[in-house]
């Protein structure tokens, strides 16, 4: 009799240990979201030092991004002078007319006159990005910058983005400048081939799209759902449309991007276009990628989503109500709409939760219909029609996978892979809030009475 | 005669559960049917308002006839019938809405949507389920939060807040305690006044204290129908007497 115990208790702490795993990793992948993703916009020290190697002897003025300790190994596997473990620091020293600017890993050994002078200057221009400058002087229409390689720059006022002696700043001032940068980076537009500037146009893309195809997927995965599990009878056919749902679910996100290319933009597209803009044929309007297609496409992917969470939340209804509302002489209609659709709408809404949260973070599917690079204008403007269904869009997974991946400057994306990360974990967070919290409500609604 | 039952049989999923029955409900009476577990009683009572098509696969022969309204002819209004043939189960149903909407919900399915005229009738149906003295103070709270028994003379006073000119219950008090119990069958011998009420019950005392007339039912027949009082003190047939006395069953 001992040894069924034995189990019980085991199996106890099997479960309660992969639930405290899956907590850890959540609350590792939050934290280093947040850790990676807040520090972009910090105002580091600036650096100023003297670089001697190998004939070579240069002012490098810039700001640390990171350090590293090289071991003998690593520094004999590179053909160095290994007979001491070395440590190199990452400088980023933005735009130098000479060529020789970005990003470069110092030697530490080879570093001297190291200081953090207080007249060196972050300039931000809006074609050169960002400058660091030994000396500034006014000129008659802006300034005139000594740069670390000697170059003189002259930058006019109405081109300059920012001008901050970084050194001078006191505590509460770079908090402030924090804040001004990350509203910067939600409110603008992407600079210099998304390496720089703010994330805007991505941010209403991504909430157009998901919230279009909320309002498309709700009524048409609800209705099915309520079919499938109220009207149908359990016949072949059924049994069929429900195994083709079910499979729907498991379909290669990516198939459904080439299938909204196929379908939605060349078919449907194409004959709204004959249709109803003839007279711009050849140049299409519908005819080609855009919100519109991304938000169908969506909604199609995750419809199965929203299917199978109406019909378990109508399957969880227990049969006595149904028959306490027949016993009044109510029709099924009735039934259906006074009594089983309020019990089941926080499960409807749970089936949407589900379906946003997965529409958000979609990448592959969009690229096929309507999700670019670069689309500054926002879908939406103040004159009609408001809403531009035809118009391509940015999307903030499109942006994580662009920055991050098809950047010619991978030290200066990394940090903003993880800041747009973070913005859109926070988008989802929030669009999440905002259906539990009408679950919420529906539940109290519910228990108070209808 | 309120339901005048002919030759009805009842298939359940091919298995007959009710084999040419034949019965006659007198009006403004109570009538019990008692017999053995799976006798039929229960497919019989809910044959009355034609609640048996709500489960698939059910097939219906005979006729069962409602005053002058044969009520399985074609082209029958069910949520009429179902009106004037009100059920009450087993295990208390009540809605997950407050007291007053579980009462108003016939109510306003019938039309009545005046908010003056829908107090009285509701208060008027609690009053006569007997319940109206314990709720009229938490008339909005969820009727989940209601006792057993309360929740099942709430379903009553459902049940009769429509004016149905049947009741039937299905072994109403079974799932109740005693104390319950006995409000249920005051509240029955209150109602037979004004409704034809018939009362699927395992509890012979029961049937013997609450019913004017009685069915006994076996093997989806009936089997002996009398008077309450020649039933239990007089059976005709053997089986019946031997199912009263507790001797099967």
């Amino acid at each position: 009799m001992t040894k069924p115990r034995l189990h019980t208790n085991a199996w106890f702490w099997l479960s309660a240990l992969t639930s405290a795993l899956i907590l850890l990793l959540v609350l590792l992948l939050s934290w280093l979201m947040l850790q990676r993703g807040l520090g972009l916009f910090w105002p580091q020290d600036l650096v100023q030092f003297r670089y001697q190697q190998a004939g070579e002897n240069r002012l490098i003025a810039g700001e640390v991004i990171s350090r590293q300790q090289v071991s003998v190994a690593q520094l004999a596997a590179a053909g160095l002078d290994a007979s001491a473990p070395a440590e190199r620091i990452l400088v980023r020293q933005g735009y130098l007319p000479s060529g020789q600017g970005g990003y470069r890993w110092f030697w530490q050994a080879q570093i001297s006159e190291w200081q953090q002078p207080p007249q060196l200057t972050l300039v931000r221009e809006q074609q050169l990005g960002d400058l660091y400058a030994l000396q500034l002087a006014a000129t008659a229409d802006g300034y005139q910058l000594l740069l670390a390689d000697g170059h003189q720059l002259n930058v006019a006022a109405n081109q300059l983005l920012l001008l901050l002696p970084t050194n001078q700043l006191s505590w509460p001032a770079k908090l402030k400048l924090y804040l001004k940068q990350w509203w910067q980076f939600l409110s603008t537009e992407p600079r210099e081939a998304n390496s720089a500037g703010g994330i805007l146009p991505a941010i209403v893309g991504t909430v157009l799209s998901v919230l279009l195809m909320a309002l498309l997927v709700a009524p048409i995965g609800i209705m099915a759902g309520i079919y499938l599990h109220e009207y149908a009878r359990d016949s072949r056919l059924v049994r069929l449309v429900r195994l083709s749902v079910h499979n729907l679910a498991g379909v290669p996100s990516v198939v459904f991007g080439v299938f909204g290319l196929g379908f939605f933009v060349y078919v449907l597209g194409g004959s709204i276009d004959k249709l109803f803009y003839a007279g711009q044929l050849p140049q299409p309007t519908f005819g080609s990628p855009g919100l519109l297609w991304v938000s169908l496409t969506l909604a199609l992917l995750t419809l199965p989503v929203v299917i199978v969470a109406t019909e378990e939340g109508l399957s969880r209804i227990p049969q006595s109500l149904r028959l306490g509302g027949y016993a009044l002489g109510a029709t099924k209609a009735e039934v259906l709409y006074k009594l089983i659709l309020p019990q089941a709408r926080p499960a409807m809404l749970t089936g949407l939760i589900l379906a946003v949260s997965r529409a958000a973070g979609e990448v592959a599917p969009l690229i096929f219909v309507g999700v670019v690079k670069y689309a500054p204008v926002l879908p939406v403007s103040a004159s009609w029609p408001y809403l531009h269904l035809e118009q391509q869009i940015m999307t903030l997974g499109f942006q994580i996978y662009d920055v991050g991946l098809q950047s010619s400057n991978a030290d200066a994306a990394e940090p903003r892979v993880f800041a747009i990360a973070l913005v859109l974990l926070l988008l989802i967070g929030a669009l999440n809030l905002l259906a539990m919290r009408l679950r919420r409500h529906y539940r109290q609604l519910q228990q108070r009475s209808s | 005669m309120k339901i005048s039952v002919q030759d009805l049989s009842v298939r359940l999923a091919g298995k007959v559960v009710l084999d040419q029955v034949n019965l006659q409900i007198p009006t403004h009476k109570v009538t019990a049917l008692i017999g053995p577990s799976g006798c039929g009683k229960s497919s019989l009572l809910r044959s009355f308002n034609r609640m048996n098509e709500l489960l698939d696969d059910t097939e219906t022969r005979g006729e069962v006839w409602l005053d002058q309204l044969n009520i399985y002819q074609d082209g029958i209004d069910l949520a009429e019938l179902r009106r004037r043939v009100g059920i009450v189960f087993q295990k208390p149903n009540p809605f997950p809405q407050s007291v007053y909407e579980n009462v108003a919900f016939g109510l306003r399915l019938q039309g009545v949507n005046s908010p003056r005229q829908l107090d009285e009738l509701v208060e008027a149906a609690l009053v006569k389920a007997a319940l109206w003295q314990e709720v009229k103070d938490r008339l909005y709270e969820n009727a989940l939060t209601l006792s057993g028994g309360q929740q099942q003379r709430l379903v009553i006073a459902r049940a009769i807040a429509i004016e149905p000119e049947v009741l039937l219950l299905d072994e109403p008090a079974s799932a109740l305690d005693p104390i319950s119990t006995l409000k249920i069958e005051e509240l029955i011998y209150e109602l037979k006044q004004h409704y034809t009420i018939v009362i699927v019950t395992h509890n012979m005392q029961q049937a013997a204290r609450v019913s004017d007339f009685t069915a006994f039912m076996n093997m989806g027949r009936v089997v002996e129908f009398d008077a309450t009082n020649k039933i239990f003190t007089d059976p005709q047939q053997a089986q019946t007497e031997d199912y009263i006395t507790g001797r099967f069953g």
